[in-house]
């Protein structure tokens, strides 16, 4: 696993114990691979309310490619 | 002059008695010229639950076949149910499962011709699933944000302006371009269906990402006969398209994306900031949904769960060319699918968990509706319909 995809995952977890609290709702994550055009591009986990299907948020990490 | 006295006097008579009828006949207007009372609050109305699954089932969805008949597929088990406002749940199909259909977590689904006949994104993937096995769709190259089919036709995705998969120098977009707001599958790739705005630059995509995935989100519907109605998540915008992607109606209110202004959200947000880095970071997402789900009744009339001053249902009468709006009372406030039924309108949230409802057509009819002034409804020759 590269050093980012390490950062990524473990701001994952961060991001979905903090926001775990703020709902009674378990949330759950898709990533991907995005590109913007440009030579950017970025990882992309949208973490989604898995009890009202709500986009609770982003956590994105981008990179020149 | 005898006959001239009693002329006068039998005409001074009917006066009076003309004159008080007409002060009888006037008495209504009259009491209608006094200041208009307010006008009385409207009554609310509460669906009745269809139950809730006790245990955690993951994501449902509702759809429906030709004869109205409504169904509810469990994604986490591929179990699909008649839903009957009498009966509940009865067993129906269980779609095959593969092990990478059920990994993934599934955001959205939609039924096809038959209840063992169904569409799902699922990841970041579509799979057409019937009892025959899960077959994923090819790439859609964007990334999927929702799913729908074009009214009794093929499957239709909602896209984020974001390349997805594809290879590093990939040179077939750019900022400027058009961008891609709805895909639409022809049995062997995807086609852009519409387009909306431009492809941002990867500077405005650091600066607004949360904005451009607001304004983009969209909820879909099949239409009932034809078409695809195309719903803004979080603001009142919506549109139906004809197959070919041209708008054949828009109805848009205001166009404001709220935002939770209490001191929590305003707290997770600066906390989320701070956990980012300068390359990107984790950004939450304080928009309050405007839209939660619609769908369109067999007469054309279109349905909409709305968070506009509270939970409301509101019907688009295309004949009428009206809004009206009825208030609900109900304990979700998140992402339904809903279903025209031959005897009512079905509802489900997201999770199992949160429940189903019905509202048979005998209530919808009896209800307080109120007619939405604030909807500017178009056409194809309207610049609203832009």
């Amino acid at each position: 696993m590269t050093k980012a995809r390490v950062l990524i995952v473990g701001a994952a977890l961060a991001l979905v114990s903090f926001i775990a609290p703020l709902t009674p709702a378990v949330a759950d994550s898709t990533c991907y691979a995005e590109n913007y055009g440009g030579g950017s591009c970025g990882t992309t986990c949208v973490i989604t309310d898995d009890h009202t299907g709500e986009v609770r948020g982003w956590l994105t990490h981008r990179y020149a490619c | 002059m005898l006959i001239s006295r009693a002329s006068e006097r039998r005409g001074a008579r009917t006066r009076g008695i003309v004159g008080l009828a007409l002060l009888v006949l006037a008495a209504p207007a009259l009491r209608g010229a006094q200041p208009a009372r307010p006008a009385k609050e409207p009554r609310s109305t509460a669906p009745r639950s269809l139950g809730a699954s006790g245990e955690d089932f993951g994501p449902q969805f509702l759809g429906t076949d030709g004869k109205g008949k409504v169904f509810l597929l469990r994604a986490a088990t591929l179990e699909v149910f008649a839903l009957d406002a009498a009966k509940g749940l009865v067993p129906a199909a269980r779609l095959k499962r593969s092990p990478a259909l059920s990994a993934e977590p599934a955001h959205a689904a939609v039924m096809g011709r038959s209840s063992d006949d169904w569409w799902l994104l699922q990841g970041a993937g579509v799979w057409h699933t019937t009892s025959e096995g899960p077959q994923a769709l090819p790439e859609v190259h964007w990334r999927v944000e929702s799913l729908s089919r074009l009214g009794g036709g093929e499957p239709v995705v909602g896209v984020m302006p974001f390349g997805v998969g594809r290879p590093i120098g990939d040179r077939s977009f750019a900022a400027g371009d058009a961008a891609p707001l709805l895909l639409s599958f022809s049995g062997s790739a995807w086609r852009v269906l519409a387009t909306e705005g431009e492809i941002p630059s990867s500077g405005a995509v650091n600066k607004e990402f949360a904005r451009i995935n607001q304004e983009r989100m969209v909820a879909l519907a099949p239409g009932a006969t034809k078409g695809l109605w195309v719903a803004d998540r979080y603001r009142f915008r919506v549109r139906k398209l004809s197959p070919a992607g041209k708008v054949l109606t828009s109805l848009k209110g205001s166009q404001e994306i709220r935002l939770e202004n209490d001191k929590d959200g305003k707290a997770t947000q600066r906390k989320l900031v701070q956990m980012g880095d300068k390359a990107g970071g984790a950004i939450a997402n304080l928009a309050v949904p405007a839209i939660l789900g619609l769908t369109e009744a067999r007469d054309g009339n279109l349905y909409l769960v709305t968070n506009r001053n509270g939970i409301a249902l509101e019907r688009y009468d295309p004949v009428a060319e009206q809004v009206d709006r009825l208030k609900l009372q109900l304990g979700y406030s998140g992402r339904f699918t809903m279903a025209s039924g031959s005897d009512g309108l079905y509802l489900a949230g997201f999770g199992g968990q949160t429940g189903r409802w019905f509202l048979s057509w005998n209530t919808l009819a009896a209800a307080d509706w109120r007619k939405v002034e604030d909807v500017e409804i178009g056409g194809p020759a309207s610049r609203a319909a832009q």
